[in-house]
């Protein structure tokens, strides 16, 4: 089996071409490769001398009422926006499902505006808006905002997935005497079940990690960025590295979750 | 008829692996100046991979190919001399007709005008004069199809690659634009190297057909050459349909083998010399070929009955009728199912089911398919 | 019908906050309050005012900056993904969509932990005997901030015009390389025109979020490199006035709206 593949030429571009993606790799995760690696250095410095592996760190804010506060509402936060903009995305799609093709270009493009829209701006108009009515500031204004912000990619998602449903399914079951909300039950919902759980992941992982709206909106019910947020103004303070830690690692997770969820999608 | 101007394409003894599938088989082939030639076979059978190896888009493992007598096997796909059309057009969605058409002039640096001059030209040979500047994707399949011939062909390539053209396109206007590509290909005498599955078009459009199997070039001839001397098993049965059946030679005189089934009924085929009796062979018998009438009593020597005749008695058990022609379903006790084709009578067939019949052929129709005797070709 | 919640809450919590975003840029300001006065001083204001201005073009010169850079590496990033190492294609994409979510803020205090005078770059640079003692221009400067938006909007880049790339079917370069065509060719009449739209959408996107940021230049810059967002917090989290900010807000909004729009069409132009 003899291949006629000798190309030098191109063995160059190739080598330059892996040394680009490696570096900008490099540049992508160096300093989340970082803040991780720091947060197990036991002394207080930042230059990557690491006398031990040590817990320390997260020992001390796990111990932080502060920060466990912030935590639990940070996973509030995020559960409550997966399970309402996932709601909201699904009724949405099935809503446009049956619709003309253009009528849902048109629902499912409306919902990406937010997603080019500013954060600092959105921010501002929730931080007006709540003022205007007089509601307060808390992680439930926080979380109404998170919605919106996760809406565009639930639709995405949906949109995705109602590409390759296969209506004629949901036909066959009602041939077969089913009813309307049987057929959603038992046909509908586990198709769209990876589309669900990856949108929620994704919600989630969006949720978790912002901190523009929570900044104008949350008040005094801080979500982790938050603190994150408050306490880098104080000066370096090791704990954050801890901290930051575990929001990259949780986002990450979730990010992940999300792309497998979606990926093990049978045709 | 011997052409004596060099091959417009020659493969020589062509080899590909996809890793360890063996894809393309040795293949040998010489296609000559202004030739329709087609390489015909069931999916996964290497044609197209000939095809793109022939343009350039996959390198052979072993052998060569020439085109215009010079060894481009080493030649990037850009620089032979020979243009494709794909099975799906793939015309470029950002450009209009004219763009499109002349980019591979715009390449060669054609001087503005002659290239619009010989755009506008091919697109009148094709038939899509007037949409010089429409998008690619407003025009309708069938006009895409041309749009993208006229591109090809505009280059004058040495030779014209296409790629299952027509398998886009509903039947009625494939029919139509066979036709035209074969009335196209005459009229600019350009060398056209066509891929396709499907064996009525082969034998529709082609001056010589190649067949392959499994990577294999089994026989390459004219369409009446493979038809009616099918040089492999292989060939006999892509190419038209068949009746098979095992049959043990009684008696062999010469050239001619005799297998006796008993009450008159006999069945002869062609064999190579020294072939011995009591040999078992695989033959055959084209639908067409046999004939029917209805059996008598005083069948044994029927009146007009050829002592030489292949003879066989059924009884009819299905009729299908297809439109101008049809299809008896015969079963014989000695052959099994036998299938008669016949042109449909008006109104009525001459048979039902239940009728007993007399299936009739001559001698030399008959052909072996293999097992002991068969002839493989070797696709020169 | 099924449409009515998602439509509902759309209008009631995007729409809505907004249209009371463009009430309040025309209320009026007084001691740390605003009333339902309508007046166009905010507007004369965010318009004219030479301080914003100037921080304004400042943020724009470098949103400009950060918006090509993010789209040439972006390009080019998956240009090689799709051409020259497609074997690795996958994996490398999922990588650069992970490097996504992997934190706004996190990053941003990454960099001003690594850049900072007893930071790792400094320390490395120190060790290497490239400069004698930490470089202060590292942190608190244009640089930094440059570098924390560079290292969040390229992900954000390369999506859409990856997405863009992998849309062209490979059967259609294969026709361009029939009829001539050279790498380089193909390249440039073939896949910059089809992926224009993905690199109009990665530039937008960079555009617009680094016009409106202001982590970023609070958390890493100087006080002389502040860009218009931290003026509009400013004006909502120091002197509250609202109006105020919100009318520089919404100005910006609309100044990179038609710039988009601008620029957009000559990025169209440049990729024909």
């Amino acid at each position: 089996m003899t291949g006629r593949r000798t190309r030098p030429r191109r063995a160059g571009a190739r080598t330059a071409a892996w040394v680009y993606v490696a570096l900008m790799l490099f540049f992508l995760f160096a300093p989340l490769a970082v803040v991780l690696a720091v947060s197990f250095n036991p002394t207080a410095n930042m230059n990557l001398q690491f006398t031990a592996f040590s817990l320390r760190w997260y020992h001390q804010v796990a111990t932080d009422p502060l920060v466990v506060a912030a935590f639990r509402r940070t996973a509030l936060a995020a559960v409550v926006t997966a399970v309402v903009s996932a709601a909201l995305g699904l009724t949405g799609a099935l809503g446009a499902a049956r619709l003309s093709q253009r009528w849902r270009t048109v629902i499912f493009t409306v919902p990406l505006v937010p997603l080019a829209f500013p954060a600092l701006l959105f921010g501002i108009g929730l931080a007006s808006f709540y003022h205007a009515i007089g509601a307060g500031f808390s992680i439930w204004a926080t979380i109404a905002g998170h919605v919106i912000l996760a809406l565009p990619f639930v639709f995405l998602v949906f949109a995705a997935a109602l590409e390759r449903f296969r209506f004629s399914l949901l036909d066959a079951a009602r041939d077969l005497g089913a009813g309307s909300f049987t057929i959603f039950r038992t046909v509908t919902l586990p198709l769209l079940r990876p589309a669900i759980l990856g949108a929620m992941f994704l919600s989630m992982a969006i949720s978790a990690d912002e901190f523009v709206i929570a900044f104008f909106t949350a008040g005094s019910q801080q979500t982790l960025p938050l603190v994150l947020y408050g306490r880098i103004n104080l000066g370096v303070n090791p704990g954050l590295n801890a901290i930051g830690s575990v929001l990259l690692l949780i986002t990450m997770a979730l990010a992940f979750f999300a792309a497998r969820t979606s990926v093990l999608e049978l045709p | 008829m011997t052409d004596t101007s060099p091959p417009v394409v020659r493969l020589d003894g062509v080899t590909k692996y996809f890793g360890p599938v063996l894809a393309v088989s040795e293949v040998c082939l010489e296609i000559r100046q202004g030739e329709f030639f087609s390489l015909l076979g069931p999916s996964g059978c290497g044609k197209s991979t000939t095809l793109r190896m022939v343009a350039g888009f996959e390198q052979p493992d072993h052998g060569s190919i020439f085109i215009q007598g010079t060894d481009v096997t080493e030649r990037p796909a850009n620089k032979r001399n020979a243009n494709m059309v794909f099975q799906n057009y793939e015309l470029f969605p950002h450009m209009t007709v004219l763009e499109n058409v002349s980019y591979g002039l715009k390449i060669k640096r054609v001087p503005k005008a002659e290239a619009r001059h010989r755009t506008e030209a091919m697109l009148e040979t094709v038939g899509v004069s007037g949409l010089e500047n429409r998008r690619a994707s407003q025009l309708s399949g069938g006009q895409q199809q041309r749009v993208a011939l006229a591109r090809a062909l505009v280059n004058e390539p040495a030779v014209l690659l296409l790629d299952e053209p027509l398998s886009a396109l509903d039947a009625k206007l494939r029919k139509r634009m066979q036709l035209e590509l074969k009335t196209i290909q005459h009229k600019l005498s350009t060398t056209f190297l066509y891929v396709t599955h499907d064996q009525e078009e082969a034998l529709l459009m082609s001056d010589r057909i190649g067949i392959m199997s499994q990577g294999r070039l089994l026989q390459v001839g004219t369409a009446r050459e493979i038809y009616e001397s099918p040089s492999h098993p292989f060939v006999a049965d892509f190419v038209g349909s068949l009746n098979a059946f095992p049959l043990r030679l009684d008696e062999v005189t010469g050239l001619l083998g005799v297998s006796r089934l008993g009450q008159a009924q006999q069945v002869t085929v062609g064999v190579p010399g020294g072939t011995q009796p009591g040999t078992f062979l695989q033959v055959a018998i084209r639908p067409e070929q046999v004939r029917m009438r209805p059996r008598l009593d005083a069948d044994g020597a029927a009146a007009g009955a050829d002592g030489k005749e292949c003879r066989v008695y059924g009884m009819v058990h299905d009729i299908m009728y297809l439109g101008p022609l049809t299809h008896y379903l015969v079963d014989t006790p000695a052959l099994g199912r036998i299938v008669s084709q016949q042109l449909s009578e008006r109104r009525a067939a001459p048979f039902r089911a239940g009728d007993n019949v007399v299936l009739s052929w001559e001698p030399d129709a008959t052909f072996a398919l293999g097992a002991a005797g068969g002839t493989a070709g070797n696709g020169a | 019908m099924l449409l009515a919640p998602p439509t509902i809450y759309f209008v009631l919590l995007f729409v809505v906050p907004l249209i009371v975003l463009v009430a309040y840029s025309f209320y009026t300001y007084s001691n740390f309050n605003f009333s339902a006065k309508l007046t166009l001083s905010n507007y004369m204001q965010a318009l004219s005012n030479p301080a914003l201005r100037a921080f304004y073009f400042r943020t724009l010169k470098i949103a400009l900056g950060v918006s090509v850079g993010v789209v040439i590496v972006s390009y080019l990033f998956s240009h090689i993904l799709m051409y020259v190492l497609p074997g690795a294609r996958r994996i490398l994409y999922f990588l650069v969509l992970v490097s996504l979510f992997g934190g706004y803020l996190v990053r941003i205090y990454a960099w001003r932990t690594m850049l900072g005078a007893d930071g790792i770059l400094n320390g490395l640079l120190v060790r290497l005997r490239l400069i004698s003692h930490p470089a202060g221009f590292l942190l608190n400067s244009n640089f930094a901030i440059i570098v924390a938006l560079l290292n969040f909007l390229i992900p954000l880049g390369v999506l859409p015009i990856f997405s863009a790339m992998q849309n062209i079917s490979p059967k259609l370069l294969e026709a361009a390389t029939d009829l001539g065509a050279s790498r380089v060719r193909i390249a440039r009449t073939i896949v910059l025109p089809l992926t224009s739209r993905g690199i109009r959408a990665a530039f937008a996107f960079c555009f617009i979020a680094t016009m409106a940021e202001w982590v970023t230049p609070q958390l890493l810059g100087g006080p002389l490199d502040q860009f218009v967002g931290n003026q509009i917090l400013y004006q909502f989290g120091q002197t509250l006035d609202w109006p105020l900010g919100a009318a520089i807000a919404l100005t910006l909004i609309a100044s990179v709206v038609v710039m988009l729009g601008i620029i957009s069409w000559l990025l169209r132009l440049v990729t024909r």
